[in-house]
This record gives C-alpha cells, structure tokens and sequence, in this order.
C-alpha cells in the first residue's frame, strides 16, 4: 500500500480549513487543561519579575539619576575652585592698588616668556618660604600663585600690556614688603657682583629683588651690573635699567 | 503581548489564560509525558517574562509563543539524544509508522480504546516528532503552513510534506479501527 499518493493536495487544503472527520474527532480530546499549580508558578514568575525590574535602578527616570549626580558635583567642584581663584586674584589687585605700587608680579608676567612659564610656577615653590616672615608676605605668597595660573591667559593679552609695564619699569621701587624681604636675605648689601655660581640659582625675582635693593640704597652702578649680567643667565630677557 | 512588554502585568494574566490549555495540550501530545510536558510548558513561559523587553510585533503572538516552546522541544530532544535514551530524532519523520498493517493481529489494543479520539492519540503518540509537531500546532493553535514553517524554520514545502505524512497515517489507522 502507498501511503504516500492517498493525500491529495486538495485534502490537505480541506483539513486546513477543518473539515474533516480527523479534526473532529482530535477535538474531543480538548477537554485536557494546563493544571492549576502552573498557573500559579507561572503568573507568580511574572510578577517576581516585574517586581525586581521595577526595583533596579535602571527602570525608568531612575537610570539618569546617578550620572546626573556625578555630573552635577563636577561642575559644582570645578566652579567653586574657579571662584576662589577669581576672588584671590581680586583681592591681589586691591591690595596692589591700595599700596600705589607698581605690581611685581605684573611684572615677573609680563617679562617672562610662555617657554619659562613651567619654570616659573616651580620658582614660586622654592621662593615661598621666604615670605613668611613678615604679615605682608601671606599675600605675596598668595600673589605668587595666582602668577602661576594667570600665564595661561592669551597671549595677545599679555603684548598689549608688555608696553604698558615697560614704561611703568622705569620707575621700578622694591615695594617696602620687599626691601625686607631683601635685607633678611642679605641681598644688596655687597659692593661687587656676587659670584657666577651664586647667580646662576638665582630666580628672575631675587635678580629683581637684587636690582631693587641696589637701587634703593644707591648703588646705581653695582644695580646696572646686574642688569648688565641678567641676559647671561636668562637669554633673550633684559631689565629695565 | 505590547501592552505587558510595558509593565501591565494584567495584560499578562489575559495572554496566559488564552494561551495556557492550547500550549500545554500542545506539549503534553508531543512529548507524551505531562511531567516533561509541565517543565517545558514552565520553561517556555519563563523565556517569554524574561525576554519581553526585547519582544517586537513581527507576527502574531501565538507564533511568538509556539516558537519559544518549539525551541525548548527541540532542547528537550537533543538532550534526550545526548542521554542515548531511546527517544527518536526530531527529523526522522520518514520513519516506518509503527502500526500494524494487519488489524486483527492487534484485537486487545482495538477493544482497550473505548474512544475515536482516544484511539487517535494513541496513533498520533506514534507518528514521527517533526509530523506530530506540524499537526499538533495546526490542530491545537490553527496555524496555518506558512505560520508552522515560521516556527519550525523550514520551508512551507516541508511542513505541507509532513502534515501530509501525518494524515495519511492517521486515517489509515482510524480506518482500521472501523
């Protein structure tokens, strides 16, 4: 017997559309339904489920509040840091003001090229120490940094002002809060340059503070050596005589 | 199926009671055990709570549902494979059925099955997997060749070629019982 030819493509399209006795009679055996405890295991699967995506921080709104969070005391940290180095900056120029003295931290700026900048940051470290000596040096100290950070402002800021300071230098004093600085470190009080192996540790300020202290106590032409001896140890730089 | 992806866990009572008795009918023919039959049946409906997010609407969610069940068959096969139990392949469907030719050299079998429709579970707890599949899924969800192929991942072709095996064994052996 060949099973194979007794179906017709016809009959396959009939018992597709129901109507053959086969399908009745599978019909009967319908009465078969899922048992009760899988209904229960399973609609409880679904709410265990739905209980622990809505408990994770990942549903919904919540998945923002975390970065939002971080984002938010980043900004909040970086803007406070700012202020404070805006109010230090403020309070350097009120006190420059208040003194009617040239700044001599406008003038290491602006003397100074963006290749030693690095240089200079470091010599502010080295120079600290010696500032705190007298209540007038906190705020030099605090000066001196603000010097560190401000050399990162545009450059053509700094070529407008150049000039500015030139002129201003030529009447260059050694502030008072300085001239002790000077006296205590001994600076000035020798009639003849100091050896080369001494100037050559010496930072751009203690050449000024030299130049100043000189100056002050008359000694223009022992003064016009070290400005004379300056470029030797920082190339391409002068003073202003 | 949408409307529960989103959270509405009524919406999943409502899918669950209209599909529940035609998929474990469904498991419990093909596999002709209930106990496997329940374990698949919970199975089957584990992966459809824990992949809803990720369902989209690309057919009707009946075939979405008999494809997850078909996939856990096919598991559940090759696992009985792997075990070297004596379970046949799911594609060995041009298997000799194993029903008499000769009637009445099985007398007692006839006279035990009071019912047609037992009688038929009996020749269709026979049939191949793959034809029993292809059967099953038209008899117990209505899917038409074209939504079994989807299921099954083979052509309309083959699924019409085993349901056509399925029927002729079937009516040969309910004729033999008239």
């Amino acid at each position: 017997m060949n099973e194979k030819n007794n179906i017709s493509d016809q009959e396959i399209e009939e018992y597709l559309k129901g109507e053959t006795e086969l399908s009745a009679t599978y019909a009967q055996s319908k009465e078969l339904k899922a048992p009760d405890h899988l209904e229960f295991s399973v609609k409880r699967m679904a709410r265990d489920a739905e209980h622990k995506t809505s408990s994770q921080p990942t549903a919904g709104k919540d998945v923002w509040l975390v970065p939002l969070s971080i984002a938010a005391t980043v900004i909040i940290a970086i803007s406070i840091t700012f202020f404070i180095d805006f109010n230090t900056v403020e309070n350097h120029s009120l006190i420059a003001d208040n003194k009617n003295s040239s700044t001599e931290e406008s003038v290491i700026q602006e003397v100074i090229t963006p290749q030693q900048q690095t240089a200079d940051i470091s010599d502010e470290v080295i120079i600290a120490p010696e500032v705190t000596v007298e209540p007038g040096i906190k705020v030099k100290a605090q000066t001196k940094q603000t010097t560190a950070i401000s050399v990162a402002k545009p450059e053509t800021h700094k070529a407008g002002k150049k000039e500015q300071l030139a002129e201003e230098n030529s009447d260059f004093e050694l502030p008072p809060h300085l001239q002790a600085i000077v006296q205590t470190t001994g600076a000035g009080s020798s009639d003849e340059l100091l050896p080369a192996e001494i100037l050559k540790t010496w930072t751009r300020l203690q050449w000024k503070q030299q130049i100043a202290a000189l100056k002050n106590a008359g000694k223009e032409k022992l003064a016009t050596q070290y400005i004379e001896q300056y470029p030797a140890y920082y190339p391409g730089e002068t003073l202003p005589k | 199926m949408e409307i529960y992806r989103d959270g509405d866990l009524q919406a999943f009572d409502l899918l669950f009671s209209r599909f529940k008795d035609i998929l474990y009918r469904y498991l419990a023919r093909q596999t002709g055990n209930f106990a496997i039959a329940e374990e698949i049946f919970q199975d089957t409906w584990a992966a459809l709570i824990k992949h809803r997010k990720n369902y989209t609407v690309k057919a009707k969610f009946k075939t979405y549902l008999f494809h997850i069940a078909h996939n856990k068959l096919i598991d559940f096969y090759r696992s009985k494979q792997n075990n070297k139990t004596d379970i046949v392949s799911y594609d060995e469907y041009q298997e000799e059925i194993i029903i008499s030719d000769e009637p009445e050299k099985n007398p007692e079998h006839q006279t035990d099955i009071a019912n047609k429709y037992e009688y038929l579970l009996a020749l269709l707890d026979k049939l191949p997997a793959a034809q029993r599949d292809a059967f099953l899924m038209h008899e117990e969800a209505g899917m038409t060749l074209i939504e079994i192929a989807d299921v099954m991942g083979v052509s309309r072709d083959t699924v019409k070629s085993r349901l056509r095996y399925a029927l002729q064994r079937l009516r040969t052996g309910m004729r033999r019982l008239t």
